[in-house]
């Protein structure tokens, strides 16, 4: 189904076109979400939270063409006020969500699976070491794939700042992956 | 490297003929003293400067001729590095700085960092959620919708709706009374504005998944299991008439509920939405064919 056509259902109220639309683009919010807490379930939550903020401003996104940054600018928005509140008042911890319902790691290949969690946990790391601005750099545009002058209007910058912090965001990554993995982690990983 | 290096280089050649003037040796001399890069630049091309020597490390020295000789160099290929993943780079600028990392370790094992970086990034962009996580959007999302469409009937299935989950929460209100509940209130009111949208979610995400097994459900409930859909319907439609009356005094009382809060008497609302909840056991009983409970 086009994008421009399953939008326009959910404007219409139709509940199952909304059920396909969250199904499509869950995982991205809730990556977005994971990137500005680090708590799988705060990010859940946050990331319903979001959902309801999209399903209010469905009407907002006319052009289906730019529909991925609009999602990622409302994502954003959600967060930065999520963490605004946080700090503010230091949340409340909820029961533990039900550990049950989880989808977790398949059994098969458990070394491959393994590595492949230790790699996600360094760069996570990595990315957290970051400063606000820089992780942000990289969240729009190395995670999301967001293009600069989307990006540039997003966080109100000159697009030549974009560019720049881009350059300096990866390579300041770069390092610090390169300082938790060690000179051995990064043979063995490439 | 900047700019206060930049003019010393520019008078070493002079100083090493001897030709500085006053002001410009004392720069000269003072910034080698404070840079450690332009005073071993100074070590290398003069063989003997006591007055300036400070330590006499071998290291040190290795490592700034790196830096006067490839140092640069690794400063543009980290430069190209970081852009060569956009597809910035011309023909020469990737050939260049491909032949740099051959040569050079730091900048091969930046490039693999960056590499596996950019690689787990895109991983990240898009995490596994839990198979719940879609249901629960739309659970909250239909919340929202009643609430979108205004008014002050949704208002007040929401008011509704806390009382129903204080009912449910009740010891003596077991899951099951509550799926069965769930499953008439769905039958008479629909999911939209039904009080029961706070019920136990469990419950109502079953009925919701499927109408036919709510019928079947509410056979079994009916004591008609196993007779076939169409004994079920007729059941249904019978206990649906049965309790017309209690569902339009419900519906009365939510509407006066209404009307209270409208003319800014919350208390007359909680008065009215009290009674509502008076009929909606009652109709429960009635729905059931049972006596009301001695206790209540
Ligand atoms: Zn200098
Ligand atoms: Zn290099």
């Amino acid at each position: 189904m086009e994008l421009a056509n399953l939008l326009e259902s959910c404007r219409a109220g139709d509940e199952l076109a909304w059920e396909m639309l969250v199904r499509q683009t869950q995982s991205r919010v809730f990556g977005i979400a994971m990137t500005y807490v680090r708590d799988r379930d705060e990010a859940r939550d946050l990331s319903q939270d979001i959902f309801v903020r999209i399903y209010r401003n469905l009407d907002g996104c006319k052009d289906a063409d730019r529909f991925l940054p609009w999602l990622v600018r409302i994502s954003r928005n959600a967060c930065i006020d999520h963490l605004r509140r946080r700090k503010a008042r230091p949340p409340a911890r909820d029961i533990p969500a039900e550990e049950a319902l989880r989808l977790v790691a398949p059994d098969e290949a458990p070394d491959e699976e393994m590595e492949r969690q230790a790699r996600r946990r360094v760069v996570e790391t990595a990315l957290h070491s970051l400063s606000e601005i820089n992780r942000e750099i990289i969240l729009l545009k190395d995670m999301q794939g967001l293009a600069l002058e989307e990006i540039a209007r997003l966080l109100n910058l000159p697009l030549g700042t974009v560019k720049s912090r881009s350059s300096r965001a990866r390579l300041e990554l770069a390092k610090a992956v390169q300082d938790l993995m060690g000179p051995a982690g990064a043979e063995a990983t490439a | 490297m900047n700019t206060r290096c930049t003019a010393w280089e520019a008078l070493l050649d002079a100083y090493l003929d001897g030709a500085l003037d006053g002001s410009d040796e004392a720069f000269f001399r003072s910034h080698a003293a404070d840079c450690d890069r332009c005073r071993d630049l100074l070590r290398l091309v003069s063989a003997d400067l006591p007055a300036l020597a400070v330590e006499d490390e071998a290291p040190r020295l290795a490592d700034s001729v790196i830096a006067v000789t490839s140092g640069p160099a690794c400063g543009r290929a980290e430069a190209l590095l970081v852009t060569r993943p956009d597809g910035g780079l011309s023909a020469d600028e990737a050939l260049l700085l491909q032949a740099h990392l051959e040569h050079c370790p730091p900048c091969s094992d930046l490039a693999r960092a960056l590499d596996v970086a950019l690689t787990t990034v895109r991983e990240l962009a898009e995490p596994e959620l839990d198979l719940a996580f879609t249901y629960d959007v739309l659970r909250a999302t239909s919340a929202t919708r009643a609430r979108k469409r205004g008014g002050a009937l949704p208002r007040l299935a929401d008011r509704l709706g806390a009382w129903w989950q204080g009912q449910a929460a009740r010891p003596q209100f077991p899951w099951e009374v509550a799926f069965a509940a769930t499953v008439v209130l769905v039958l008479l009111f629909g999911t939209p504005l039904s009080p029961a949208r706070r019920a136990p979610a469990r419950a109502l995400a079953a009925v919701q998944a499927s109408p036919s097994w709510m019928i079947d459900t509410a056979g079994e409930l009916t004591g008609v299991a196993g007779a076939g859909i169409g004994a079920v319907q007729q059941d249904v439609t019978e206990r649906r008439n049965r309790t017309a009356p209690d569902r339009a005094d419900f519906l009365r009382h939510v509407r006066e509920a209404g009307t209270a809060l409208l003319n800014g008497d919350p208390g007359a609302a909680a008065a009215r939405l009290r009674v509502a909840g008076g009929d909606l056991m009652q109709l429960w009983r009635d729905w059931r064919g049972e006596e009301p409970d001695a206790d209540d």
